[in-house]
C-alpha cells in the first residue's frame, strides 16, 4: 500500500528532518505526577481586533509599583492593576523572509509619526494586513511565505503553522476539553485578496487547520458540560446511565464506522484530499475522547456550574455570559488553555452597544455622548479618536470583568487568577497595522512565574528590541517548562535567537 | 409569475457571509490591466457550440462536435483530450468540496424532507476565498466541525424518525426477523444513493451493514437500526463532502467526470442542494452525459423554484448584498430608513437579478435596465407614484434619475457608511463586482486617518478623500477606486436622489475609469463601464460579460479559474455570439464546456527526503 503523504506527516517529518524555524524541539511532557499537588497551569490569550487606541500609551512611570500608574483609557483595570504587567515595545515583526530594509530605511531607524504622534521603526508598517496579523499573532511566522513554501494557494488556503496555544496543549495532561476557542462579535469584512479564516480565527492545529470558535454563550456551556463539569455531589440515576450507556455503545459504532471509511477512501483520493479527510479523522478521535469521558465527570470540590445563559444578542451580556463560562470552565478543571477572539480582525461590526467617550492624557474619562459606530472606520478615524478609543476601552472592561472573576476564587495560598497566566495583546499597534509596539497585558503571575504591579518598557530600537515569539517562548518555558528550543522567526538580519524576556520574570 | 417573489426571496441568509474579494488582483500602482491572457485556443480545447441555448431544448450533442472528446450518439465520450502538457489548455481539478452551510441545510430539507430551520445554525462559518463561500479549497475541516456535523446529525434523525411520514420515507421495508439483513441493506442501497449522491460502493454496503447490526446489538429494533444507519451517514465524509474520485488520484490525464459527478455539479451550481430524482434517473441511464440532456435539464432546474438559489446564494455574493442584512444606518441622519425599508430593498436587489437570471433579459443590460421594483416606501424613497396594490411592483421609468444595478438602493446603501456615503467603497465594489477588478490593500505606506466627516457641515466626502488622492502613497488605489465612487454621489447614504449635498454644495460627477477613460456623468460612467473592453482576442465580448463569466465559474466550480482561461475564454466568447445574453445561457455554456464536464488528478508533492 502506498504511504500516505499528509499534511500532518509532512508536519511531523519536517520537524526531525529540517528543524522546522518555528518550532526546533520539544522536551518530554512534564511529569504530572510529581506536579499533582500544585495548582493547575492555565493560558488564557484575549485578543482585541486591530490594535489600541493611542491613549494606550498614556501610562505614567515605569517600574513597580507606586512608580507607574494606568491612563484613563485603562480605568477598568486599575482594581487590579496590583496583579497586572504591562509591557511595552513588545511587536510581532515576521514577515518578509530575507528582509534587510524596508523602503529604504534602515532596520535599526525610528522614524516620527506625526499622525499618531509616536515614534516607530521605519519598517514597522509595511504590507501587514487583516489576514497576516491576527493569523501571525500566536505562531509568529510569515504566514504567506509558509504557505508558498507548502505549496499552498494563497489566495484561497487556511494552512497556518501550529499555534503557541496547541503547542502548549500538546505538551500538558490531556484535558476533558483540550483547548477551547471562544468569539463574541463576529464583526466580518473584507478579506485582502486571502482565506476569511485567516482574520477569523486564532488557534490553528499541529496540522495547520484553523480550529474555528464558539461565540454563542449556550453552545459553550453545553460543551461545558458535556465536557464533564459537574458540580460537586451531584446525584446519579441509574436509569438515565443505562440510557447513557446504550447511547454511548452506539455513539462509538459511528465514530468506529467513521474511522474505517476514512481509511477505505484515503487511498482514492490525492494529497491534498487525504489531508483534509485527515482533519476530519481528527475530529472523529477527538469526539471519540470526549465520549468517553462522559462517564467519568469532572467532579472538583470547587466546580460550579453556572446557570445556563442561553444566547444573548446583546453584547453586554453576552460578554459577561463569556466571562463565567471561561470560570466555569477553568475553575471545574475542564480545560486549561482559552483562546478568545473578541471580534474579527477586520471588522465591519457597528459598535452602538458602547457609549463614546473620551480619554484625555493625565484626567478623568470623560462622556461624549451618543454610541460607537462601524469598527474599521472607526479604526481609520483621528488618533484620538472617540469612536476608536471607545471600543478599546470596552474590550478592556471585558477582559477587566474576567480577570476580577478569576481573582474571587481561591486557590491554594492566592487565587486562580494568580496561579494562570491571561495575556491580553492584538494585532496591531494602533489603528496603523503596525506591528511594532503592539499593546500587552499580562494578568496573573503563573504561580509566582511572572513580576506583577509593573510597567516594563523594553528596548525601543528596532535593532535589539525583542518580539512577541520570546514572550511565548518564556511562557512555555519557565510557566509550562516545556523546553523549547526556538519559537517563531525573526527576519531581522542574522535571525535573532530565542532569548528568555528575564525582565519580565520573578 | 411577479407575484410569486415575494414568497421566492424571502432570504434566509446567513449571518457569517459577507462581500468578499473577487479572483483578479492587480497592483494599483502600475495601473495593471487585468485583461484575459487571450491564450489561443488549441484545437482540442475549443468547443464550438452548435444551437442557440435560446431555442428550447438544444439541439447539440448527437453528432455536433463539441471539441474536446468526440461525442457519440449515446453521449459517451469516445476519446479524451491529450494528457494536460505545459501550455495546452488544462481543465483543471477541484478538491473535495465541503457542502456549505446554505448547501448543507437545502440538501438535508430534501433528503430528509426535514423541514427543521437551518440545521447549520452554530456551524462554524464557510471558508470564503475569491468572493465565495462555494471554493473547495478554501475550506477546512476541524474537530468543532466534525462534533456539529456529528450532534445535528442526531438531532435530524430524531426528528425525522418521529415523524411517521419521514419515518416510512426512509424505512421503505421491515426485516423478515433476527439475522435477516436483505430488508437493511435494501434501504442502505436507496437511501444511500441520495444521501452520498451516487450507488454505493460494495464496501459502503458491508460497512453499512456492520452499522445496522451494531444497532440491534446494542438494543435497538429495526427502525432504530435504520436511524443509526441514517446518523452515521449523515456524519460521513461521503455526505458531507461532493468527492469526484480519479481512477488515478495522482495522474494528471484528463478524464469525463461520471454521470452521478454530473448531476451533483448541476444541482450544486443551480440549486445549492444535491440532485433530485430525475437527475439521478437520467444519471442512472447515462444520458446525462449527452450535451442537449444537459443544457435541458438546465432549463429544467431553471423553472425549480430551488433555483432561487442563484440569487440568494450566487448573486447575493457576487454582488455583496450579504451585507445589508446587517448593515447599520443612522436614522437621525436619514430618517426615512427603517427595517421595512431595508426588507424592501433586498427585494427589490433579488428581483432585480431575477430579470437577468429567470426573466431572460440581457446581461449586458445590468448597467442601464431602466427597471425597478417597489413598494410603497421604496417608490417614496425614490420620488416615484407609489404603486396601486400592495408588495413589491415592477415599474419601468424612463424619466428617473435611475438607471441599472448601480441604481439599486440597496447597493447605494450597503456600500455606504451609517451617517455618510463611502464612495471608496462604492468605487471598490464596483470596480470587483462589474469588471472583477479587485484591488488590494495598501503595502508599504503610512494609513493616513481621514479627518472626521460631518455630513451636515461644510466639508464633503469628496473634500475628505482629496486628502487620500494628493498623497503619494494612497493616490494609486484611490485615483482609481475613488473617482467611480464620486461618480455615484447623487445617490446618499440610503440610495436617494439628491441634486447638491446636504449642504448646498454643487456634486461634480465627472471622472475617470481604470484605462483611463474619462466620464462626463453618472449616465455616461455606465456607459463607459458596459463599454469596457474584455481584452479576449477575436471577441467583442465586453469586460462585465468576461467578469460574468468569471464569476460563474469561481461560484459553480468552486475553484480558481487557474490553467482553464482558455476555456473560460471560449464560453465567453461562444455566450457572447448566442442571441440572448442572459444568465441562462450563460449556464448553458457553462455545463457543455469540457471544464464542466472533465477533471484530472493531483500528483502528490514531491516526497520529503
Amino acid at each position: 500500500m502506498k504511504k500516505m503523504l499528509s499534511r500532518r506527516n509532512v508536519l511531523r517529518g519536517a520537524g526531525v528532518a529540517l528543524a522546522l524555524p518555528w518550532l526546533e524541539s520539544l522536551a518530554p511532557r512534564p511529569a504530572r505526577a510529581q506536579a499533582a499537588a500544585a495548582a493547575p497551569k492555565r493560558f488564557v490569550f484575549i485578543y482585541m481586533p486591530g490594535g489600541a487606541g493611542i491613549e494606550w500609551e498614556d501610562i505614567t512611570g515605569t517600574g513597580a509599583g507606586a512608580n507607574w500608574q494606568l491612563g484613563s483609557l485603562h480605568e477598568p483595570f486599575v482594581p487590579m492593576k496590583s496583579k497586572m504587567l504591562m509591557i511595552r515595545n513588545l511587536g510581532n515583526y515576521t514577515w518578509r523572509d530575507g528582509l534587510t530594509s524596508i523602503n529604504g530605511g534602515a532596520w535599526d531607524a525610528t522614524q516620527p509619526r506625526d499622525d499618531y504622534g509616536t515614534t516607530m521603526p521605519t519598517a514597522a508598517y509595511i504590507l501587514p494586513s487583516h489576514s497576516r496579523q491576527p493569523s501571525a499573532l500566536l505562531n509568529c511566522i510569515d504566514g504567506d511565505k509558509f504557505r508558498q513554501d507548502a505549496g499552498q494557494d494563497v489566495t484561497t488556503s487556511t494552512y497556518n503553522a501550529e499555534t503557541a496555544d496547541q503547542l502548549i496543549v500538546r505538551s500538558t495532561d490531556p484535558m476533558p476539553i483540550p483547548s477551547m476557542q471562544l468569539g463574541l462579535i463576529d464583526g466580518s469584512g473584507a478579506f485582502d485578496g486571502r482565506n476569511s479564516a485567516l482574520s477569523q480565527n486564532l488557534s490553528w492545529s499541529q496540522a495547520g487547520t484553523p480550529l474555528g470558535k464558539d461565540s454563542d454563550p449556550q453552545k459553550v456551556f453545553d460543551n461545558l458540560v458535556a465536557g464533564g463539569a459537574t458540580s460537586a455531589g451531584a446525584m446519579s440515576d441509574p436509569a438515565a446511565a443505562a440510557a447513557a450507556a446504550k447511547r454511548q455503545a452506539l455513539n462509538q459504532s459511528v465514530l468506529d464506522s467513521l474511522q474505517e471509511q476514512v481509511a477505505s477512501l484515503q487511498p482514492k483520493l490525492a494529497a491534498g484530499d487525504r489531508a483534509r479527510l485527515d482533519d476530519f479523522l481528527t475530529g472523529v478521535q477527538q469526539l471519540e475522547t470526549s465520549i468517553t469521558q462522559v462517564s467519568h465527570p469532572v467532579s472538583t470540590a470547587g466546580c460550579t456550574v453556572i446557570a445556563p445563559p442561553g444566547s444573548p444578542t446583546d453584547f453586554n451580556v453576552k460578554a459577561k455570559a463569556m466571562n463565567d463560562l471561561m470560570v466555569m470552565a477553568l475553575q471545574c478543571d475542564v480545560t486549561r488553555v482559552v483562546t478568545y477572539m473578541m471580534d474579527h480582525s477586520r471588522s465591519e461590526q457597528d459598535y452602538t452597544h458602547v457609549p463614546k467617550r473620551s480619554f484625555p492624557p493625565g484626567a478623568p474619562v470623560v462622556d461624549v455622548g451618543g454610541t460607537c459606530g462601524n469598527y474599521h472606520a472607526s479604526q481609520h478615524g483621528q488618533p484620538r479618536g472617540a469612536d476608536f478609543a471607545s471600543i478599546c476601552n470596552w474590550h478592556i472592561g471585558n477582559v477587566a470583568d474576567l480577570v476580577t472573576k478569576m481573582d474571587a476564587i481561591p486557590e491554594g495560598t492566592g487565587t486562580m487568577l494568580d496561579n494562570s497566566i491571561v495575556l491580553f495583546t492584538s494585532d496591531m499597534h494602533h489603528g496603523d497595522h503596525a506591528c511594532w509596539d503592539l499593546p500587552v497585558a499580562i494578568f496573573g503571575s503563573g504561580g509566582g512565574t511572572l513580576r506583577q504591579d509593573e510597567h516594563i518598557v523594553l528596548p525601543e530600537s528596532p535593532a535589539t528590541a525583542i518580539q512577541m515569539r520570546d514572550l511565548y517562548f518564556t511562557i512555555m518555558n519557565q510557566y509550562f517548562g516545556m523546553n523549547v528550543a526556538s519559537f517563531g522567526v525573526d527576519n531581522r538580519p542574522g535571525m535573532p535567537a530565542n532569548a528568555l524576556i528575564s525582565q519580565i520574570l520573578a | 409569475m411577479k407575484a410569486t417573489h415575494n414568497k421566492l426571496f424571502s432570504l434566509p441568509v446567513h449571518s457569517w457571509l459577507v462581500v468578499g474579494t473577487a479572483a483578479t488582483v492587480f497592483a494599483c500602482s502600475g495601473g495593471a490591466s487585468n485583461a484575459p491572457s487571450g491564450t489561443a485556443m488549441n484545437g482540442t480545447g475549443g468547443s464550438t457550440m452548435m444551437g442557440g441555448p435560446g431555442s428550447g431544448g438544444s439541439t447539440a450533442g448527437g453528432s455536433a462536435s463539441m471539441g474536446g472528446p468526440d461525442m457519440t450518439a449515446g453521449g459517451a465520450p469516445v476519446s479524451m483530450p491529450p494528457p494536460t502538457a505545459m501550455g495546452t489548455p488544462d481543465v483543471g481539478t477541484v478538491a473535495i468540496h465541503q457542502l456549505s452551510n446554505i448547501e448543507y441545510d437545502n440538501t438535508i430539507r430534501d433528503l430528509l424532507g426535514v423541514t427543521m430551520p437551518q440545521p447549520s445554525a452554530g456551524f462554524q462559518p464557510d471558508g470564503i476565498a475569491l468572493g465565495f463561500n462555494t471554493i473547495a479549497d478554501a475550506q477546512a475541516m476541524n474537530p468543532r466541525s466534525v462534533k456539529d456535523y456529528f450532534e445535528a446529525a442526531q438531532k435530524l434523525v430524531d426528528s425525522a424518525f418521529a415523524d411517521p411520514t419521514m419515518l416510512a420515507n426512509v424505512v421503505t421495508c421491515q426485516s423478515a426477523g433476527a439475522g435477516d439483513v436483505t430488508c437493511a441493506t435494501q434501504i442502505i442501497t436507496n437511501f444511500g444513493l441520495h444521501a452520498f449522491r451516487r450507488p454505493l460502493e460494495a464496501w459502503e454496503i458491508t460497512q453499512y451493514t456492520k452499522v445496522y447490526s451494531d444497532a440491534l446489538t446494542a438494543g435497538e429494533d429495526h427502525n432504530g437500526a435504520i436511524k443509526h444507519v441514517v446518523h452515521t451517514m449523515l456524519s460521513a465524509p461521503q455526505f458531507l463532502y461532493r468527492m469526484e474520485f480519479d481512477p488515478t488520484p495522482t495522474s494528471t490525464e484528463q478524464r469525463p467526470l461520471t454521470s452521478y459527478e454530473i448531476a451533483s455539479r448541476l444541482s450544486y451550481m443551480l440549486w445549492s442542494s444535491m440532485p433530485d430524482q430525475s437527475l439521478f434517473d437520467l444519471a442512472a441511464s447515462g444520458s446525462l452525459l449527452q450535451l442537449d440532456t444537459l443544457q435541458a435539464q438546465v432549463d429544467r432546474m431553471l423553472q425549480d423554484p430551488k433555483s432561487t438559489t442563484l440569487v440568494t446564494d450566487f448573486a447575493w455574493q457576487w454582488f455583496g448584498a450579504l451585507r445589508m442584512k446587517d448593515h447599520d444606518v443612522d436614522a437621525t441622519i436619514y430618517p426615512k430608513w427603517n427595517e421595512q425599508l431595508r426588507a424592501s430593498m433586498e427585494q427589490e436587489m433579488a428581483m432585480y437579478f431575477d430579470e437577468f437570471i429567470h426573466g431572460g433579459r440581457a446581461y449586458t443590460d445590468i448597467l442601464t435596465a431602466d427597471v425597478n421594483f417597489v413598494d410603497a416606501p421604496l417608490a417614496d424613497l425614490y420620488g416615484m407614484p407609489a404603486p396601486a396594490t400592495p408588495g413589491m411592483q415592477r415599474v419601468e421609468f424612463t424619466t428617473d434619475e435611475r438607471r441599472g444595478v448601480l441604481g439599486l438602493a440597496g447597493f447605494l446603501t450597503h456600500t455606504s457608511r451609517n451617517n455618510r456615503t463611502a464612495p471608496t467603497i462604492r468605487g471598490k465594489w464596483v470596480l470587483d463586482s462589474l469588471l472583477c477588478q479587485d484591488i488590494e490593500p495598501p503595502a508599504n505606506i503610512v494609513i493616513p486617518p481621514l479627518p472626521p466627516i460631518d455630513p451636515t457641515g461644510a466639508t464633503t466626502v469628496k473634500d475628505a478623500l482629496d486628502m487620500h488622492r494628493n498623497n503619494a502613497a494612497c493616490s494609486p488605489c484611490h485615483n482609481l477606486v475613488d473617482p467611480v465612487g464620486l461618480g455615484m454621489e447623487h445617490y446618499d447614504g440610503i440610495g436617494a436622489y439628491r441634486p447638491q449635498y446636504e449642504n448646498g454644495k454643487p456634486i461634480d460627477t465627472a471622472g475617470e475609469l481604470p484605462g483611463p477613460v474619462a466620464f462626463t456623468d453618472f449616465p455616461d460612467m455606465l456607459q463607459k463601464l458596459s463599454e469596457t473592453p474584455g481584452g479576449i482576442t477575436g471577441s467583442a465580448a465586453p469586460k462585465i460579460v468576461t467578469c460574468a463569466t468569471q464569476k460563474l465559474f469561481t461560484y459553480g466550480l468552486g475553484r480558481a479559474v487557474g490553467p482553464s482561461q482558455s476555456y473560460l475564454d471560449q464560453m465567453t466568447t461562444n455566450w457572447f455570439t448566442q442571441p440572448t445574453v442572459n444568465l441562462s445561457t450563460l449556464i448553458k455554456q457553462l455545463v457543455v464546456n469540457d471544464v464542466f464536464r472533465f477533471r484530472h488528478g493531483t500528483p502528490d508533492p514531491a516526497a520529503t527526503p
